[in-house]
């Protein structure tokens, strides 16, 4: 018991870092400011989960009316479990197979299935705040108004504790199967980024199928004739989440009642855990340890030609780029977020088929030419953000942030690379907005303002992205994906282009107002938006010339 | 030539000085080999020479330009090879090299003749279109030597270098480290491989918590010149009872 109680310690301790926060903020003494931010976003949880509350409370009066209460059990367990399955395979990958220490128990005396076991349990319990706040709710709201006994929260505490492991399970097994197979090749990590790629496709094709068949019945007859449906949500709960109809047994009859639900959960559950934990055996360490040294020839060839010399900018600049698109949880970051936004507003309408309707009533408004310019810049803005590069760019060195220091560049040159690889993404979000706009009949003129000012729209949020990671960075990360996570970085991003939105916004308006005309308004816009973005790269230039010297790792 | 004077560092606000008043000076032309046990303040003394942690008190020279009051000059003139080297993984060895010599802003006809030259010394050509991520312990820490070269910088540091090299590269990396001192450069180097310190260096520190216990050369050191000696000692000797 003493190896498994020291793995799961470790586990448990390396997934939280609850050492490194111990020396830092009570040794150390060190950034005790982060508390109050923890203390922040827990506070924030706070309105989140009445909202997913209200929500849940809804959905029960909607099935309580078609006479099937408990389908909220079967559908808050649901969605726990299938948010569990997507978001888990992200950080198994990330825990399993990226994290700095993934080798570290290689040499010691343990099984494959003993450290694979331990990394899950610091998974599970990671991952079980996410579940709680999924699915608690529905369960409470479930309790509250059918005025349950004590029993049914006595039970609720194995069966919360229990739901993620199957879904977890199933990652871990898919996870590993994987990375075994893709662990042969030179171009491993690119090949490893695929999977999660193959991920969101499958997602959206989901989506698809979901808006050509299931859903449409929706918007044509009642909830309830929907909901009774064979082919409806709750028949495909029925389906790809037994365990999550099982628990609703289990917790709305008597133990005696549910007899049989208790034995299928709990032998499914603990199958799972011993399948995936016995797979671990032959699949983790063969898919751990990298297989990918090559010696070629290339290297000779290239010595041959050694390429031109840039200026440290471009150098700079190119180092930022490579290390981002080669690191498969950077990339995939960057990527979905300039992609899920637009596929998951523009499939659903695509699939239905009524884009042609709603752009000819779009196209039929009498400020079409203003509201295609103003929310392409909008979108542009929005997807700059959602992408994260920028608020990031100091943060993904990690260690190698003292490396960047030595350097013989100036802080506000490192910074300025950064600052233009966010601006590179932001150009290709306004190309693609622009080619939607073009495909919605903009003219040129759209085109060209879109163009022109999204990009320094998209410029100042980035430069004050950039900013916000200097001023809170996160160096220390184990596992790439922790760069993304955490830190409330993005609750203030949001907060603060909330308030350039109703800035830039109102400005826009008041100009409107004075019935100035479009060349003149948008030029004038322009101006203002090319001077903050000029006294922002000050700004964060003059920061980061005083805040490199200062961040000490 | 590096000159640190009277430089302080402490970590934590309250905590112990890691480096403590230290002054020290290592001339052109010479190997300067840098003792003591772990947390002796080795390591976080070569951070404040290469800029990556400011000195709480005193200054810090190189040829002459001063690391705090103006850092990128400072930096110019340093080549340095980190402890347990780990450059940037997800690029090739190539890349990294072509990187370094542009950020150091080494000529088109001097990469032509160093990058070919220093990887074939180190017998690295046949890897240089590979990802760094792929190397061994000992391929990384010869791709850091190399980078830290292609400036040819006036002053050489390295941090713990001989640490994962096998005997040849290690031999090799000894026999760089002559030729460039001889050039009348500074090579200045921590390590806890006595014997290399011992058949290397012109001239030695031990450092014990922080503060100077012991400079000189070997010799100086044995007759008790150079610090708290009195007895002629191996170096292993004299560095147990320094610390």
């Amino acid at each position: 018991m003493g190896v498994w109680r020291a793995l799961l310690w470790l586990a448990f301790k390396s997934q939280f870092r609850l050492s490194l926060m111990k020396h830092r903020y009570f040794v150390k003494k060190e950034r005790q400011w982060e508390l109050a931010i923890y203390i922040f976003l827990l506070i924030a949880l706070v309105p989140v989960s009445l909202f997913i509350v209200v929500f849940y409370q809804g959905l029960y009066l909607g099935f309580k009316w078609t006479g099937q209460p408990e389908a909220i059990l079967w559908l808050a367990a649901g969605v726990g479990q299938l948010a569990v399955l997507l978001f888990g395979f992200f950080h198994v990958t990330g825990r399993l197979y990226f994290a700095e220490d993934s080798e570290g128990l290689l040499s010691l005396p343990v099984t494959p299935s003993q450290v694979f076991a331990s990394r899950m349990f610091g998974i599970w319990a990671a991952e079980m705040p996410l579940f709680l706040l999924l699915t608690l709710p529905g369960f409470l709201v479930y309790g509250w108004l059918e005025g349950v006994g004590i029993d049914f929260y006595i039970k609720l505490v194995p069966i919360m504790m229990i739901l993620p492991v199957v879904p977890l399970g199933v990652t871990a097994v898919l996870v590993m199967l994987f990375m075994r197979v893709t662990n042969f090749r030179r171009y491993r990590e690119m090949i490893h980024a695929l999977g999660p790629f193959i991920l969101i496709m499958t997602m959206f094709g989901f989506q698809i199928v979901m808006n050509g068949g299931i859903l449409e019945h929706m918007d044509e007859e009642s909830t309830a004739a929907w909901l009774k449906d064979s082919s409806s949500i709750l028949e495909m709960l029925k389906n790809a989440f037994p365990f999550a109809i099982w628990a609703t047994d289990m917790i709305t009859t008597s133990f005696i009642d549910g007899i049989m639900s208790w034995v299928l959960f709990l032998v499914g559950s603990l199958l799972a855990a011993i399948f995936a934990a016995t797979l671990a055996k032959w699949l983790y360490y063969p898919g751990l340890v990298s297989n990918d040294r090559q010696y070629g020839k290339r290297g000779k060839a290239l010595l041959k030609k050694i390429r031109e010399p840039h200026s440290p900018l471009r150098a700079l600049f190119g180092k930022e780029w490579r290390l981002l698109i080669r690191t498969p949880a950077f990339a995939m970051q960057v990527v979905l977020g300039v992609m899920i936004p637009p596929m998951a507003i523009l499939l659903p309408m695509w699939v239905k088929g009524e884009w042609k309707q709603n752009l000819a009533e779009l196209q039929a408004l009498p400020f079409f030419h203003d509201l295609l310019i103003w929310s392409g810049v909008g979108a542009v803005v929005f997807l700059t953000g959602m992408n994260g590069v920028f608020l990031s760019s100091v943060s993904r060195e990690g260690k190698l942030f003292s490396y960047s220091k030595t350097l013989p560049v100036s802080a506000g040159v490192q910074v300025l690379a950064k600052w233009l690889l966010a601006l590179a993404f932001t150009g290709l979000i306004t190309v693609m907005i622009g080619t939607l706009q073009f495909f919605m009949g903009a003219g040129g003129d759209v085109l060209f303002w879109t163009f022109l000012l999204g990009l320094t729209a998209g410029a100042l949020t980035t430069g004050i992205g950039i900013g916000l990671d200097l001023l809170f960075p996160r160096l220390d990360w184990n596992t790439p994906q922790e760069v993304f996570r955490g830190g409330g970085k993005g609750l203030w991003m949001m907060l603060v282009q909330s308030l350039l939105g109703v800035v830039f916004g109102g400005i826009v308006w008041l100009l409107k107002m004075t019935g100035l005309p479009e060349l003149l308004l948008n030029s004038l816009i322009l101006i203002l938006l090319l001077g903050a973005d000029y006294g922002i790269f000050q700004g964060v230039k003059r920061l980061a010339e005083r805040r490199y010297p200062d961040i000490e790792m | 030539m590096i000159w640190i004077g009277n430089v302080s560092k402490r970590y934590a606000k309250t905590g112990p000085l890691a480096v403590d008043g230290l002054q020290l000076t290592v001339p052109k032309g010479e190997i300067f080999g840098f003792l003591g046990p772990n947390g002796a303040g080795k390591t976080t003394t070569i951070k404040m020479i290469t800029g990556i942690l400011k000195p709480d008190e005193g200054d810090i020279e190189v040829d002459g330009v001063s690391i705090s009051r103006n850092p990128i000059e400072a930096k110019k003139r340093i080549g340095y090879v980190p402890d347990g080297a780990d450059p940037f993984s997800r690029l090739t060895g190539m890349e990294y090299l072509t990187f370094m010599a542009d950020v150091y802003r080494v000529s088109r006809d001097e990469r032509n003749k160093r990058i070919p030259e220093l990887a074939e010394r180190f017998e690295m050509q046949d890897v240089l279109g590979d990802l760094i991520s792929s190397y061994s312990r000992g391929m990384k820490q010869k791709i850091s030597v190399i980078a830290a070269l292609i400036h040819s910088p006036p002053v050489w540091i390295l941090d713990e270098p001989m640490v994962g090299l096998d005997p040849k590269s290690s031999s090799i990396l000894k026999d760089e480290m002559r030729r460039y001192s001889e050039n009348g450069k500074t090579v200045f180097f921590s390590t806890h491989v006595l014997e290399v310190a011992e058949r290397l260096c012109d001239r030695l520190a031990v450092l014990k918590e922080g503060r100077l216990v012991a400079e000189g050369k070997l010799e100086e050191l044995r007759q008790g010149t150079g610090g708290q000696m009195n007895d002629e000692q191996t170096l292993e000797n004299l560095f147990l009872e320094l610390t």
